[in-house]
């Protein structure tokens, strides 16, 4: 779909403003018209019934005239020839009628003031209105007829002459519709409004124009019809003219007689025509003066508009911005800040130059090695690689395959880390792996891998450190270790010999007394006894064999292994080792063993180790207690998922401040003591994925925790 | 109570326990053991005539304790020690309680059969004086307050007349005295019963 231009919009802005007014100001003009239309016809019909009513009073004072007449004693008397005085006087100065007349129940009219009296009288011609008085005694208003002498038009109104209570004469007034006409014209109504005063029948009586060609014709039967129907009302009709006109009429209750009122309907539509002229005018000059403001404000900002392109192509390949003048302040605003955009991105530019020259320094200098590669193709190296793999210069790995020199053991491990950086952005952990050199020797390293961006496309950023030289310390930290923990041993064995002698010693007891008794019933030559004698030797002799392997066990220097270990088996083991050494020092041992055998993954030699360091420092805290009161609970329970071992004594407890610095090298508090031995078993505790830890009793003495993982047997 | 001497052995190793009582029983001494010392005590032998042969540290009571216990019987046995570790300090504390003696671990057939003689021969000796003693003082207790009198002013060396008359009484009484007191005391010159008055006739001891 073509974009439409500001200038389309802005006409199309203006016509929707607009039109709403417009059929506004119609509709307004079209009901004014209609009210105006309604109002005039309210006020003509008004005028028709004022009309009719001035037309009634004109007969109304006939009828008076005429029956203050009929009661003249003249007529009483029969004096026809005063009476006939008396009329012509009363018409004279009343100039209420053109003529009296005065005619009998036979139609013959006895007197007539148009003719002299006494000479000859036409006969009535209406007798049926003749015959309506007599027998009603009512007055009656005629309708328009032609005079019999005059021979113009007349309308007459007719009273009963009464004698004796019974009608004898019809006295009568004419009146000329001329005289009617007179009424008409002294309402000054417009000039071009047909105005007509029709008697019951529709015969006109009085009209404004061209009196002398209808008055005493009917108007059209069809208006006569419609004019019965209804007293008042309005309806287009055409005049007997042949002129279009709306017509309002008002008929009389009291006489029948109505007023019709005709305006020309030219008239009205050249009123209504001027009214749409004007209209007319005004909406297409308010159109023309819109859609011309509208044109000038629509140049005026497609010109702004255009104005922002050129800085904007400027803007976007980096050149500096010129902008031309704009008319209005939205384009002011995108102006000036396509100017501050600019001066930022000049600004970024420059940082973002700066700051790459930065990295590319970073990087080319970095103490460690980096190498960014895509698809195994090595693509640059800094000079720590060059140097971490003894090239000459980086055209010597540039384009060589990455897995050139990951040592075997690693290469699946680089594939698969590098598979999971496809398709990703960011870094691995850091891990330790192995490269070879160019003159093949192998290199320690720590790499972390990060996937980035290199010229456009995934890469993947390896930053590498060569720990070959801390390898080789840690191993020999690890030795060193191995070495203090035996040399702890052998220590610990030095603690022992006490115990180990008098181990040793009752074996040997047995057997030198057995061995001297046997010699004896040998000499008195019985054998049966010595022949016992020599199996408990043998017997004895096992048993010392046993208590030297044992030894040789818990000191040899030997690889440490951990395997699946019953806690409580290595508990009854070390007290039975211990047992004569706690008897020597009057101290009693309980054991609270766990029901479950606890199994644990550890050293078992090694526990035993920790164990015993644990029951002889139990021993050592006591020594200041006499005899009854030294007691040790060893107890092994099940914690949560692990399995703690508590080597609980009753001594004096440790002070609380020492509470931690009991486990550092070389602190002791006794007087023989190196301070190696907690230390040591500390780490053997580690080493084995437990964790050791002391604690003052609530009552009195200390207790010694091992916690260790429970071993859960399908991870064996 | 059986008065043929007896060795009574208490060690709580029972292999040693059978050792060492082969070995005594193949010298030729009737032999006890025990396991420990409660069960000795509880045995009633605590005063019998032998010796104990005694493990120095067993648990519950050791060997020091029974020493002790051993020590509030007037006639009890003579106590010979084995230890396991020669030590020292113990074998002084051992003696000074009244030890016979105080062997190591493993302890010579010979030196414990010689140990174990002297230790009998000793008890034996001590037991018979013992007996000396309880007899002489049962004569004493016959004597009469008076002869008494008589007899410790005449074993302070004083004549016939002097007793007399520090007694209130005439030289003829004094000498009827001093024939039943010597008589009753079974000796025949007045020597002899000086020196056994000396040996045992304290006057706290009647």
């Amino acid at each position: 779909m073509p974009l439409s231009s500001v200038r389309t919009l802005l006409l199309w802005l203006v016509c929707a403003c607009l039109l709403p007014g417009v059929i506004g100001a119609v509709a307004l003009f079209s009901f004014q018209y209609q009210e105006g239309r309604a109002q005039l016809q309210k006020d003509t019909i008004q005028t028709a019934r004022a009309l009719i009513q001035t037309v009634d009073t004109r007969l109304l004072q006939a009828q008076s005239v005429a029956q203050t007449l009929s009661t003249s004693p003249h007529l009483a008397m029969g004096e026809f020839a005063a009476f006939h005085r008396r009329a012509r006087e009363l018409l004279q100065t009343t100039g209420i009628g053109t003529a009296i007349t005065l005619t009998d129940e036979s139609g013959q009219q006895l007197l007539n003031t148009k003719l002299d009296f006494g000479a000859p009288l036409p006969p009535s011609v209406d007798l049926e209105r003749l015959h309506r008085i007599f027998s009603t005694g009512q007055p009656v208003i005629s309708d328009v007829f032609i005079g019999q002498i005059t021979g113009r038009p007349l309308v007459s109104v007719h009273v009963p002459v009464l004698l004796g209570g019974k009608v004898v004469y019809d006295l009568g007034i004419s009146i000329l519709s001329e005289d009617l006409n007179q009424i008409l014209r002294k309402q000054h109504l417009a000039a071009n409004w047909i105005v007509a005063i029709s008697d019951r029948t529709g015969t006109m009586a009085a009209r404004t124009h061209a009196p002398e060609r209808f008055i005493g014709k009917k108007a059209a039967p069809e208006f006569i019809e419609r004019m019965l129907a209804a007293p008042e009302g309005a309806l287009e009709t055409m005049t007997r003219e042949g002129i279009p006109v709306l017509t309002m009429y008002s008929r009389s209750p009291l006489s029948g007689w109505s007023v019709v009122i005709g305006i020309p309907r030219a008239s009205l539509e050249a009123q209504l025509m001027r009214g749409i002229t004007f209209l007319g005018v005004g909406i297409a000059t308010l159109f023309g003066v819109g859609i011309g403001l509208a044109w000038l404000m629509a140049d005026r900002i497609a010109h702004s508009v255009r104005a922002l392109t050129a800085p904007a192509i400027a803007l976007a390949a980096g050149e500096a911005l010129v902008v031309s003048k704009v008319h209005f302040r939205e384009a002011d605003e995108v102006a000036k800040a396509m100017a501050h955009t600019a001066q930022l991105l000049m600004q970024g530019t420059r940082a973002l130059q700066e700051s790459e020259g930065r990295y590319r320094a970073l990087v080319e200098w970095s103490p460690e090695a980096i190498i960014i590669f895509r698809d195994g193709k090595v693509l640059y190296v800094n000079l720590a690689a060059i140097e971490m793999f003894g090239a000459r210069s980086a055209q010597d790995l540039i384009g060589k395959s990455i897995f050139d020199f990951i040592h075997p053991d690693f290469r699946q491990i680089a594939l698969a880390r590098m598979n999971s950086l496809a398709g990703y952005v960011g870094g691995l952990r850091m891990i330790e792996g192995k490269l070879i050199h160019f003159n093949g020797t192998v290199i320690d390293i720590e790499v972390q891998n990060t996937a980035i961006v290199y010229d456009g496309d995934p890469a993947i950023h390896s930053s590498m450190r060569d720990i070959t030289a801390r390898k080789r310390v840690e191993l020999d930290m690890q030795q060193q270790q191995k070495e203090i923990m035996h040399l702890s041993r052998v220590t610990m064995l030095g603690e022992l010999s006490g115990a180990l002698a008098h181990e040793l010693n009752q074996p040997l007891t047995a057997i030198l007394s057995n061995a001297q008794a046997a010699q004896r019933f040998l000499a008195k030559g019985d054998f049966d006894e010595v022949r016992d004698i020599l199996q408990d030797i043998v017997d004895e002799d096992k048993r010392a064999g046993e208590v030297i392997r044992r030894l040789r066990r818990l000191f040899d220097k030997g690889e440490t292994a951990r395997q699946s270990v019953d806690l409580n088996e290595v508990v009854l083991e070390v007290v039975h080792f211990l047992r004569i050494d706690l008897t020597n020092q009057g101290v009693a041992l309980t054991t609270e063993l766990a029901p479950v055998s606890p199994l644990v993954c550890a050293d078992r030699v090694q526990l035993q180790q920790i164990l015993i360091n644990l029951v002889m420092n139990a021993c050592d805290a006591m020594a200041s207690l006499s005899a009854p009161e030294r007691r040790i609970t060893v107890r092994t329970a099940l914690i949560d998922e692990c399995v703690q071992v508590s080597v609980i004594d009753c001594g004096m407890g440790i002070a609380s401040a020492s509470l931690e610095k009991i486990f550092q090298p070389f602190y002791t508090t006794k007087e023989h003591g190196m301070g190696l031995g907690l230390s040591i078993c500390r780490n053997i505790a580690d080493a084995n994925g437990g964790q050791l830890w002391g604690e003052n009793n609530p009552q009195r003495g200390a207790s010694f925790h091992v916690r260790m993982p429970l071993l859960v047997k399908d991870t064996l | 109570m059986n008065l043929a001497p007896r060795v009574f052995l208490v060690d709580d190793q029972a292999a040693v326990l059978k050792a060492l009582s082969r070995l005594l029983t193949s010298a030729g001494f009737a032999v006890t053991p025990f396991e420990s010392a409660q069960d000795f005590l509880a045995s009633g032998n605590a005063d019998a005539a032998g010796c104990i042969v005694l493990d120095l540290s067993m648990p519950g009571m050791d060997g020091l304790a029974l020493q002790q216990a051993l020590a509030t019987y007037p006639n009890a046995l003579p106590v010979i020690f084995l230890s396991g570790h020669g030590d020292l300090h113990t074998g002084v504390q051992a003696m000074k309680s009244g030890a016979v003696d105080f062997l190591t671990k493993p302890v010579d057939g010979d030196r414990l059969i010689d140990a174990v003689r002297l230790a009998i021969e000793s008890n034996c000796h001590a037991r018979r004086a013992c007996a000396q003693r309880d007899e002489i003082l049962a004569r004493l207790a016959s004597l009469t307050p008076r002869e008494r009198e008589v007899l410790y002013l005449l074993v302070e060396g004083k004549l016939n007349k002097q007793v007399a008359a520090e007694l209130g009484t005439v030289e003829k009484t004094i000498k009827v005295h001093r024939a039943r007191a010597m008589a009753k005391m079974k000796v025949r010159s007045l020597t002899a019963l000086v020196r056994l008055v000396d040996r045992y006739g304290s006057a706290n001891a009647v």
